[in-house]
């Protein structure tokens, strides 16, 4: 191999370049706290519930039970809203009734979960009927959005914070559905952001999440979202 | 946006891609450089901020921010990890598939590999010199060494080059 030929080897490499995504996010956050932080992690019911059911439950269970605890978590949030829009006096008696209703279904659900899982090692056709449950949860939850956009963000936390729970890729139409649940969250996030004034490297930025929502690469354009609410976030 | 961020802006346009395409070769893995690339600007413009007349060099300031941080890197790899480095060549991270998918040449493949297992000064000249195209004199004042000693750098540092390629074909 003479010299001139390693050189173009070598040259070769020039196309190792960084995702454009990443590029135009990492200088978003250097410039809007002048700290390198995370998307913070937020813990709540729902994340350490996973934490403990992914140790033990075949994954698919675990993917359910998430999507299912996060529709409980939005039938709470309309639960405590309804409280909130009440009289004053009500609100934290209400406000704990909401939290004791949480923590029961939770505990509920934890043990319905736990038989479903035995009920599908037993007999793994019923793997079907926890799909079919995530698909329907999903929608549903798709469909609260649609009514209710503010809830979009919380969904939104929740998902990133656990977010491989919908990356199912061998059951079509649940994956349809997740797809659906991603993009009418995305949507609703950058017309919130379209409101929101930005700054220039921000407009940048909500400008790579549009073309990611274009070619329907929702989970990338919804991390996207998250990363651009924190910069935003810290500078306010 | 004020004055110090707009520069600092256009010298990150100018030079996000250079520096990750560098720690990237050096570390083989898109997470570590993304993670290591992201905390190179960052320090770059927390020193910009208190002056950029500080800083003579830009580029070479960048790259030697780089280059520490890729030596913390594989310091704190060694005191953490006990992995063995023949294993780290084959499990370095499974999201390096993102790159390889894109690599159509199998050449290029080859030749990261290779430039991969090379000593890390040899890595250095080889990378600035015919990659981004850097003259002796930016590598001597990036490396503090002498110009004398870069070209011998980049003379051996083809050789062996062309060694590991001969080994792996």
């Amino acid at each position: 191999m003479t010299e001139k030929e390693l050189i173009l080897k070598i040259q070769l490499l020039k196309e190792i370049k960084p995702r454009e995504n990443w590029a135009v996010f990492a200088k978003s956050k250097i410039f809007s706290s002048g700290n390198a932080s995370t998307v913070p992690a937020r813990t709540n019911y729902i994340s350490a519930l996973l934490n403990v059911m992914r140790i033990g439950f075949n994954m698919r269970i675990a993917y359910s039970m998430a999507v299912l605890l996060i529709v409980m978590s939005v039938g709470t949030l309309f639960f405590m809203n309804g409280s909130f829009s009440g009289n004053d006096v009500n609100v934290a008696k209400n406000s704990s009734a909401s939290l004791i209703a949480i923590k029961d279904s939770v505990e509920q659900f934890k043990e319905k979960s736990k038989n479903l899982s035995e009920a599908v090692r037993m007999s793994p056709e019923n793997t079907s009927v926890a799909i079919k449950e995530i698909k329907d949860v999903a929608n549903d939850l798709t469909i609260a959005i649609q009514k209710d956009p503010k809830l979009a963000k919380e969904v939104a936390l929740d998902i990133n914070n656990n977010k491989t729970y919908l990356d199912i890729s061998d059951a079509g139409d649940l994956k349809e559905a997740s797809n659906d649940l991603y993009k009418t969250i995305v949507e609703q996030m950058i017309k919130d952001l379209e409101k929101t004034s930005l700054t220039n490297s921000q407009e940048e930025s909500l400008l790579v999440i549009k073309e990611s929502y274009n070619e329907q690469n929702y989970t990338s354009a919804l991390e996207s979202i998250l990363l651009l609410n924190s910069a935003i976030n810290q500078d306010n | 946006m004020n004055d110090f961020q707009e520069q600092f802006s256009l010298v990150y346009d100018e030079y996000i891609e250079k520096i990750y395409r560098f720690v990237y070769l050096k570390v083989n893995s898109q997470e570590i450089a993304e993670d290591i690339t992201s905390r190179v600007f960052l320090s770059g413009w927390e020193a910009y901020q208190k002056g950029p007349e500080r800083i003579q060099n830009v580029k070479a300031f960048l790259y030697q921010i780089a280059r520490n941080m890729v030596i913390d890197h594989y310091r704190g790899k060694s005191r953490i990890n006990t992995v063995s480095t023949e294993l780290t060549k084959e499990v370095a991270d499974h999201r390096t598939n993102l790159h390889e998918r894109a690599v159509i040449n199998s050449d290029m493949e080859a030749v990261k590999l290779a430039i991969h297992g090379l000593k890390k000064d040899y890595q250095d000249v080889l990378i600035l010199h015919y990659l981004e195209d850097m003259g002796v004199e930016d590598i001597s004042s990036i490396l503090s060494k002498p110009a004398g000693t870069v070209r011998v750098m980049i003379h051996r540092g083809l050789n062996s080059l062309r060694d590991k390629l001969v080994d792996q074909a």
